[in-house]
């Protein structure tokens, strides 16, 4: 097993992970994980040099994913953003149909813009620092500050859980 | 943390445990062109590794496999001046019926009337690149500011998913893309008028002479009302009609060029002469009365000998 082979086996899970919550589609996710793996392997000299080929890597798969603009279509996930405003704590439906927090946390996560999406899940879920965050997404850190800020006060507004922090503040 | 922050971070960690199995991909050959195909079975990373060695390559592009990625110019070169199919064939693209979603290609450009279309994503990497080359097939005029001008039109969708239309930042990009519309546009006129723009097609035949002349392919059946068509192969041909017409035996000529036949040197100067004198009477080159002249007399001269020879023969 070469270098690359064994850099694959150990990090192609965790990037599949990042890829299923950025893309919210298996599909989609595999499709990324393979065309940031591809990109990897023609600048392999490059990766392995770098102080920390991982974080390297998971920036090409962040960088990769904000350019698939042309695949929107397939990269967020059908939601009926009605159906789940008409599910907010005062107005659900019969218990056995509810969407739980985490399923409609989830559809409307899909529903924010790309970079906003992306800082979100590498705050939330790979517990990145806002310089490392921007370096990921191309941007400087006071931006990701506002993708971060925009995004959860997006998701604030439209979540059961928003509802019931409104109500109790 | 508040209750949205937690509430992230657990749908976070839930979901991520869905996420797909590690699976491997295999190159498979399609219709000429190499794809990476999804296996069906979750496999151990050393095919990982082979189907992206294999799959990263599209036809004879090698150098994809060794890690010398092209440059936006040495793509662009290889397709400068080529009308779309022949760009397509350079790169090695194979076209196919636009007639139905394919989500494994994130960029198509559909080429002609006939609805063929190719997929770019193999082009290139960068996405101003395959925009370029996509006009290109698509028959624009591509000029030296037009992939900086692609560059532009990128900034600009991508800042519009994230800033409100009204920003600044959005007002200068579009001031910017507008700009480089402009400049593209007159670099083209000025491509299009300079010299006589008639290209020299003495000693090509076949789709080379269609080419050269930058006729889109067309397939004989769709062609019912075009006045002068030829096939270069099995039902594939061009339209020139605009070209010669009312010349017939310029037509003909044309016709016998494009379907195989070279001409012999008195039928490529009456032909060249026919289609200098057509351009120039369709605006398609800067009218000059005395060239005029000259090709009307030597068209004339020209046709007599040619009907000579044809009597003696």
């Amino acid at each position: 097993m070469d270098d690359f082979e064994a850099f694959v086996h150990a990090n192609a899970p965790a990037l599949a992970g990042v890829a299923y919550l950025l893309c919210g589609h298996r599909q989609t996710a595999e499709d990324l994980v393979q065309a940031t793996l591809a990109k990897v392997h023609r600048s392999w000299e490059r990766v392995q040099t770098a102080d920390r080929p991982d974080a390297y890597v998971q920036q090409i798969l962040f960088r990769e994913y904000l350019s698939w603009r042309r695949r929107r279509s397939t990269t967020e996930l059908p939601t009926d953003t009605h159906r789940l405003l008409d599910q907010r704590p005062d107005q659900r439906a019969p218990a056995a149909d509810r969407v739980s927090e985490t399923d409609a946390m989830w559809q409307l996560l899909h529903q924010l813009p790309r970079q906003q999406k992306a800082a979100l899940v590498m705050r939330f879920y790979l517990d990145l620092p806002d310089p490392e965050i921007a370096t990921n997404l191309g941007c400087a850190p006071a931006t990701v500050r506002s993708h971060i800020s925009r995004g959860l006060q997006t998701l604030r507004t439209l979540t059961p859980t928003a509802q019931s922090e409104g109500l109790t503040q | 943390m508040n209750p949205t922050e937690e509430l992230l971070r657990q749908t976070l960690h839930h979901h991520a445990q869905d996420a797909p199995l590690v699976q491997t991909y295999q190159p498979i050959k399609s219709k000429g062109r190499h794809l990476m195909a999804r296996w069906m079975v979750p496999v151990a990373a050393a095919a990982v590794t082979a189907a992206v060695v294999g799959g990263i390559a599209w036809s004879d592009r090698q150098e994809s496999i060794t890690g010398a990625e092209p440059t936006a110019s040495d793509v662009l070169d290889r397709v400068h001046g080529l009308s779309g199919p022949v760009v397509a064939e350079t790169l090695g693209l194979e076209g196919e019926p636009d007639t139905k979603a394919d989500v494994s290609c994130q960029y198509w450009v559909v080429a002609d009337q006939n609805g063929v279309r190719y997929c770019l994503d193999s082009v290139s990497d960068d996405q101003a690149v395959q925009m370029v080359v996509g006009w290109q097939i698509g028959g624009r005029t591509v000029t030296a500011s037009s992939l900086e001008y692609a560059r532009a039109l990128i900034a600009l969708y991508a800042a519009q998913e994230t800033t409100q239309d009204d920003h600044p930042s959005i007002r200068d990009l579009r001031e910017r893309v507008a700009e480089l519309k402009d400049i593209v546009q007159r670099e083209a006129r000025a491509q299009e008028d300079s010299g006589t723009g008639l290209p020299d097609i003495r000693g090509l035949t076949g789709e080379d002479v269609g080419v050269a002349l930058r006729l889109q392919p067309m397939q004989t059946a769709d062609q019912p009302g075009c006045q002068a068509f030829a096939e270069y192969q099995n039902g594939i041909g061009f339209c020139y009609e605009k070209l010669t017409w009312p010349d017939r035996p310029a037509s003909y000529i044309l016709g016998k060029q494009i379907t195989g036949h070279a001409p012999t040197d008195p039928e490529a100067d009456y032909l060249a002469a026919v289609l200098e004198l057509n351009a120039m009477n369709d605006g398609r080159i800067e009218y000059d009365a005395g060239r005029e002249a000259e090709l009307t007399a030597l068209i004339t001269a020209l046709r007599t000998q040619l009907e000579t020879r044809r009597t003696g023969d």
